[in-house]
């Protein structure tokens, strides 16, 4: 009896400790992963630098001169794994690459890219206060090996992004990223700050069931260490406890997620820190979370607007351009609130009214009226979930939906279109609520990348669309299927979905992933005209709006007022005028480039990371400049009185401008001769457009026109295995840059182009 | 069972019920003074009129009219109470010990204490600096800069005119007429002293490499890009090289005070090991690793 309760006392230990070791060797071993290592060589500043060593010629003839006017060219929208939806990007199951930490961030744009300036600006609503923190050090050590502060070969600044959603019209303000002038303690928040709601519970949440979360590491048994490194990162998010509400933000726990609700609540709490910072929105029409029928007004009403730190947009990302104001919109709202499917015209079909399309495509016998009543109940259906429109028609595949709710019009629109949320918009509507002092947007025109892999400026070379796009994809079938669910089968009818029910399946499978990813570019960039290097000189340029965006390439752009005010004026700035104003324009095309990285670079980075971080392509001009084919003028009188339409204020293209450019660039110049007698206040920004090259993604959806159908036939460019992972689905597109406006108003007292303080 | 367990026993009832006894009669202890800057004790813990002060100006900062009711300072006094008591929890418990996230917090702010205390070190004599300086001269290395005047000829027949103004040259008035007379370009090339990245996107590579390999004062062959050809000229150059400490101060200070901030934390820890008594195991360092890690990044897809 005894030796048999000793047998079975050995043999549970046995299997406890069996189960012990192996439950180790599967889910043990998690652990955070830090901000990595700067690489601590000297920046190469081109490959001619290697060659000037030979020089010794120190200081000859050099007297100290002020600090000279140039272009720069950064990126301030870029996120590392420091955020949970670029951790999630990375994973082996989407076929990411691994962690982009934020010293990677600092070293491409060093070897890589070859940026003058960048931000990190990883989403708020999942930095824990250690990422913050390891954040900050990073970019300190990134500061650290760029050389003389006061012309450094790069600038880092820190940031965060404030990434509201809401469900509906209403509650919806959109992403803003805030970006902070100095890398002191003393220059910055002690916490980022968030949104409460929907992207935060989608950012903190587990993202798939604990079932399936325990199996993942089983199924990817040698690829589990990141598995459970995301959730421990998931755990240290939940781990951190709400701020209490109420607090002056100076007087919060250095350990707590504070959120803001409005940009309002943001705004305050900014001024209660009371340092430098800049809110950029961004992302403004795109549909992937924006509800339909948004529109930017209540941003213009007074406390949720802050003109003193919005002073930038940004009007093109990897997620595409936002920049025309279009007259259609995804819902048509009647006068009794109620939204409504709006039927299609030539340049737009409605998401809601391809639904029911999709539906009568699938009435077969079914007697006339009922396919029509099924058709109008899809339309409804659709209309009632807003972003989550899609599941509604059971088995609707992305080839079903053809090119619904897009611009097809628009040149790399941003997916799912919300002209609401437009640039054009922006600039154009007005706020009465003063009648005595109406208020408009005065915002300069920034691009960035977006990027979720710590790789700012991605857009100098059109390579690698799994890697340096946000596209991503289950690899196979089975992940797919695993992760999001089998595709259900095709049914007759619409099914209709209400909130609750949303709520309860996991956030991305409530939003359109696969659709969108035809929409994903390689990043714009942003270009400051400073008076220096130094991080002063490139805030204080940003300040002035002295400022302008590219949709990647490195495209010289410079836009003047010569004329009509009492001094020479450029982009940015907001003058009076006495006589009409006459402008002058010169731009000239980004550099060729040619194939890998310059050998200063090669020889300061060893092989291994050059290939990790560079897929072994650097920035690496050419002598040749691409050409500027035409500048096209842009005029927008921003609204006079609420009820004036906004569609008649904005002309676009007002005036186009062909350029004789034989490689060296364009100049051309142009006049308004009504701008005075109009007697309002006018804004003229200009696109300057570069010959078509192949780009990622330049083709969207790739439709095929048949007839009177705009997209009879198309040719996603999928994230996931569906399209061959080497595909980078590249097309001709017209790469540009924007320039910030100029703001002309007659007669009206004269503002000098450079002062911070010329908004109204 | 003999009698003296039994005895023993007896005995230690009888002073157990004394004491007890001697308990109740004597009643509860009465509580230490409250220190005088403390608004609250809890468990022996004072909680500081500052803090309660701090924290009734931040909600009374909160409020339009900046009153604050006996209802809001209680709630305040009681929010400070409860966090002190979690607090104390959390460390009954050894989160401090046992709980990964609180450790690095905990570790991480000592080590921003430590650094924060070099910061507000005194300013260091200026031989320090010096020294440093010297010693790691390849930290405040500056970049080469250059300040050149270009001429722009454009056109297919750019390179043969540049040539040609080029050797007509005998001066710099000779080179002003030149540049006053010749195309203007598109581009706007940086007129004062800049990295060679400033003139890299905007001559161009090769241009760029010409001013960086010319002797100050002279003035590159034709140099051909799409659209014509530039003559760049060296006007000035600073090559760089180890800033001198006069003007590298604040980087060499800064520096200085990260150095600081490392050595305090070195002796810190040697410190805190020599007071610790530290016990390996035997062979410790030879342990095998239980399960080996897999680099997902050298994974092929």
């Amino acid at each position: 009896m005894r030796r048999a309760l000793r047998n079975v006392l050995i043999g549970s230990v046995a299997v406890i400790g069996t189960c012990g070791v192996a439950g180790y060797v599967i889910y043990g071993g998690g652990r955070h992963e830090g901000p990595g290592t700067v690489h601590p060589r000297p920046a190469p500043a081109g490959e001619v630098l290697a060659r000037a060593t030979a020089q010794a010629t120190a200081r000859a003839g050099f007297t100290p001169a002020p600090p000279a006017p140039q272009i720069l060219f950064g990126d301030l929208h870029v996120h590392t794994t420091f955020s949970a939806d670029a951790f999630m990007r990375s994973l082996p199951f989407v076929q990411g690459e691994g962690a982009h930490p934020p010293a990677d961030a600092c070293d491409y744009a060093r070897f890589c890219s070859g940026l003058d300036f960048f931000a990190l600006t990883d989403h708020a609503e999942s930095m824990t206060p250690r990422h913050w923190r390891e954040s900050i050090d990073s970019l300190r050590q990134c500061a650290a090996v760029a050389g003389d502060p006061r012309d450094p070969d790069l600038v880092p600044f820190a940031g965060f992004e404030w990434s509201q959603v809401g469900a509906t019209p209403a509650e919806h303000y959109g992403h803003k990223n805030v970006i902070m002038r100095g890398l002191d303690d003393a220059e910055l928040p002690a916490r980022p700050i968030a949104a409460p709601g929907l992207i935060g519970q989608a950012l903190r949440g587990p993202g798939i069931d604990r079932w399936r979360a325990l199996q993942v590491p089983v199924r990817e048994f040698s690829q589990r260490q990141r598995y459970l490194d995301l959730r421990v990162f998931q755990e240290e998010l939940a781990a951190v406890p709400a701020c209490p509400p109420g607090v002056d933000t100076r007087q919060l726990p250095a350990g707590c997620r504070e959120t803001a609700a409005t940009p309002a609540e943001l705004y305050e709490k900014l001024a209660q820190w009371g340092v430098p910072a800049m809110v950029i929105p961004h992302g403004t029409t795109w549909g992937f979370y924006t509800p339909p029928g948004y529109r930017w007004d209540k941003q213009l009403a007074p406390g949720q607007r802050d003109p003193e730190r919005q002073r930038l947009v940004e009007v093109y990302s990897g997620h595409g351009n936002s920049e025309q104001y279009r007259r259609w919109d995804e819902v048509e709202v009647g006068a009794d609130g109620v939204a409504r499917c709006p039927a299609p015209t030539a340049d737009h079909e409605a998401c809601c009214w391809r639904a029911g399309e999709i539906i009568r495509g699938r009435c077969g016998a079914t007697p006339a009226a009922e396919c029509e009543a099924r058709v109008e109940a899809a339309r409804a259906n659709y209309v009632a979930v807003g972003v989550a429109g899609h599941l509604t028609v059971p088995g609707a595949t992305v080839t079903d939906w053809k090119d619904c709710g897009q611009c097809r019009d628009c040149v790399a629109p941003t997916f799912n279109y919300r002209p609401g949320g437009s640039i054009q918009y922006m600039l154009a509507r007005g706020d009465f609520a003063d009648p005595a002092r109406p208020y408009h947007e005065r915002m300069g025109l920034i691009a960035s990348s977006d990027n979720h892999s710590a790789r700012p400026g991605t857009g100098y070379k059109e390579i690698e669309r799994r890697k340096l796009t946000e596209t991503v994809g289950a690899r196979s079938a089975h992940w797919r299927d695993f992760f999001m669910g089998a595709p259900t089968a095709p049914r007759p009818t619409s099914e209709p979905f209400d909130r609750a029910r949303l709520a309860k399946m996991r956030p991305w499978q409530a939003v359109e992933l696969e659709r969108q990813a035809s929409f994903f570019l390689t990043g714009g960039l942003v270009a400051v005209h400073a008076d220096g290097r130094s991080r002063e000189a490139i805030w204080d340029a940003l300040s002035r709006r002295q400022v302008y965006g590219t949709s990647g390439e490195r495209i010289l752009l410079w836009f003047d007022l010569i004329d009509g005010a009492s001094a020479p004026a450029t982009m940015g700035a907001a003058v009076a005028i006495t006589r009409p104003p006459r402008f002058r324009v010169r731009a000239a095309g980004s550099f060729v480039q040619k194939p890998g990285c310059p050998a200063d670079v090669l020889a300061a980075v060893p092989a291994a990371r050059l290939a990790r971080l560079c897929q072994g392509e650097c920035y690496h001009p050419d002598d040749r400049r691409h050409r500027i084919t035409r500048v096209e003028v842009i005029r927008i009188r921003p609204q006079a009185r609420a009820d004036e339409p906004v569609d008649g204020l904005i002309e676009d293209a007002w005036k186009v401008l062909p350029c004789a450019d034989q490689g060296a660039g364009c100049e051309v110049e142009f006049d308004d001769p009504d701008a005075v007698a109009g007697g309002r206040e006018v804004l003229y920004y200009v696109r300057a457009i570069q010959e078509p090259t192949p780009a990622v993604n330049g083709g969207g959806l790739r439709c095929e026109r048949e007839g009177d159908q705009a997209c009879a036939r198309l040719t996603p460019c999928y994230g996931d295995f569906r399209t061959p992972y080497g595909d980078d689905c590249t097309a001709p597109l017209e790469e540009r840059a924007w320039s910030s406006p100029i703001w002309v108003t007659p007669t009206a007292p004269a503002v000098t182009p450079t002062a911070p303080a010329v908004t109204p | 069972m003999s009698a003296r367990p039994l005895w023993l026993l007896g005995v230690g009832a009888a002073v157990g019920a004394a004491l007890a006894s001697l308990g109740l009669a004597r009643g509860p202890r009465p509580a230490p003074p409250m220190p005088a800057d403390a608004v609250a004790v809890v468990n022996g813990a004072p909680i500081a009129r500052a803090t309660y002060a701090a924290a009734l100006a931040a909600v009374a900062g909160d409020r339009r009219d900046g009153a604050v009711d006996p209802a809001v300072r209680q709630r305040v006094l009681d929010r400070l109470i409860e966090e002190e008591l979690l607090v104390q929890r959390g460390l009954a418990l050894g989160l401090a010990r046992l709980d990964p996230r609180v450790r690095a917090d905990l570790v991480a702010a000592v080590l921003g204490e430590v650094v924060a205390d070099a910061a507000l070190a005194p300013t260091p004599a200026p031989a320090e600096l010096a020294a440093l300086h010297d010693a790691e001269p390849e930290r405040f290395r500056r970049a080469p800069r250059l300040t050149v005047t270009t001429a722009w000829f454009a056109g297919l027949d750019g390179e043969a005119r540049a040539a040609a103004a080029r050797a007509t040259i005998v001066d710099d008035a000779g080179w002003a007429a030149l540049r006053g007379g010749g195309s203007r370009p598109t581009v706007v090339v940086p007129t004062g002293a800049v990295p060679a990245s400033a003139l890299l996107d905007v001559l161009g590579p090769t241009a760029t490499r010409a001013a960086l390999t010319l002797p100050v004062g002279a003035i590159s062959a034709p140099v051909v890009t799409s659209g014509g050809a530039w003559l760049v000229r060296v006007e000035a150059r600073d090559d760089g090289g180890v800033a001198a400490l006069a003007d590298a101060e604040p980087e060499v200070l800064a520096a200085w005070r990260k150095r600081e901030g490392d050595r305090r934390l070195r002796a810190l820890l040697d410190d805190e090991r020599r007071a610790a008594r530290i016990q390996l195991a035997p062979a410790a360092l030879a342990a095998p690793v239980a399960a080996a890690e897999v680099d997902v990044d050298e994974v092929p897809r």
